[in-house]
């Protein structure tokens, strides 16, 4: 789950912009759809993010981990885009469907009903605020830590604690519409 | 303990991943406070529920390459042969265009070039296509 937080090599560049397609892209789209919620427009944020790391490369002086570089770029490109859909607003999640994640008797629907639900959870990170759901998307799809998502959002560790705290908090309102579950 | 205090340090053990036992008064101040109670429960179901996200499927194009043989990386100097290539598309057509409407009749004559413009303006929005590193 965790990318490949590779050191930089002395191979030529376009072996190790290789390399970094194989080892970061399937990670880097999961974190597109995750966070912009469509397939298409995860695609191309991904081919935006490989260009432009291609156009850096020969920049990279080693300064972070690799991981921690790519996931810069992927970021700035994947807010680009999330202001881009502003005014396309994603469907909106039914919270009658959704209110399995927090009725959970047993029943013979139940490892269904939980398969959608997580499903419908996952949607709804996508409608979080931008850096929200990237802090969300690190820490818990990319398996990234405090100090690494720190570094990659250019922000400080009590930063990603507050953005992945609230970012839980709107998602449980997302789901069910109770506001006041989420104690705000 | 206050309700901020508790739901603070409840996050915070929640992104430890739980790996250490929840503060006594912690514990404590849920079992006498039901709206925290009911918040820390709320926050541990969306928690597991993110620990849990369906796998996204990949599309076909990036399924293609991850065993390696689909990367293309752009070629070097790709800048220089993209204007080249640009400047080709208009400036053919446009050469032919002016040969051949040389010996056509006046009437023929804006036909056939505003034919072969839209030859040329289509050329260019095919070379101006972003390049792409998924085969
Ligand atoms: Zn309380």
């Amino acid at each position: 789950m965790t990318p490949a937080s590779g050191n930089r090599s002395d191979r030529p560049l376009d072996a190790e912009f290789r390399s970094i397609v194989r080892d970061f892209a399937p990670q880097l789209y999961r974190h597109a759809y995750r966070m912009l919620g469509d397939t298409e427009e995860a695609t191309e944020a991904v081919q935006e993010v490989l260009l432009s790391v291609h156009r850096s490369l020969a920049d990279f002086r080693g300064d972070c981990a690799l991981a921690t570089w790519i996931y810069r770029i992927a970021l700035n490109t994947f807010f680009t885009h999330r202001r881009r859909q502003r005014n396309q607003p994603l469907p909106l999640i039914d919270p009658e469907d959704a209110q399995a994640l927090v009725d959970e008797d047993g029943d013979v629907e139940e490892e269904y009903n939980r398969k959608e639900t997580r499903e419908q959870l996952a949607r709804c990170i996508a409608k979080l605020s931008p850096r929200e759901s990237a802090a969300i998307t690190l820490f818990y799809m990319d398996g990234f830590g405090y100090k690494e998502i720190a570094s990659i959002m250019g922000t400080s560790l009590s930063s990603v604690g507050l953005l992945i705290h609230r970012g839980r908090e709107h998602l449980h309102i997302l789901l069910t519409g109770k506001k006041e579950r989420a104690g705000k | 303990m206050n309700c901020t205090e508790f739901r603070s340090l409840y996050n915070l053990w929640l992104d430890g991943r739980k790996s250490t036992p929840l503060l006594p008064e912690a514990a404590l101040h849920a079992q006498e406070c039901s709206e925290c109670e009911t918040y820390a429960g709320a926050m541990l179901e969306i928690d597991e529920g993110l620990q849990n996200i369906p796998d996204v499927p990949l599309p076909e194009d990036l399924l293609a390459y991850s065993g390696g043989s689909g990367v293309r990386t752009p070629a070097r100097g790709r800048d220089l042969s993209f204007l080249l290539r640009r400047g080709a598309a208009f400036a053919l057509p446009a050469l032919a265009s002016w040969i051949i409407t040389l010996y056509l009749p006046p009437g023929w004559q804006f036909a056939v070039q505003s034919l072969l413009l839209s030859g040329a303006l289509v050329l260019c929005a095919a070379t101006s296509l972003r390049p792409r590193f998924i085969a």
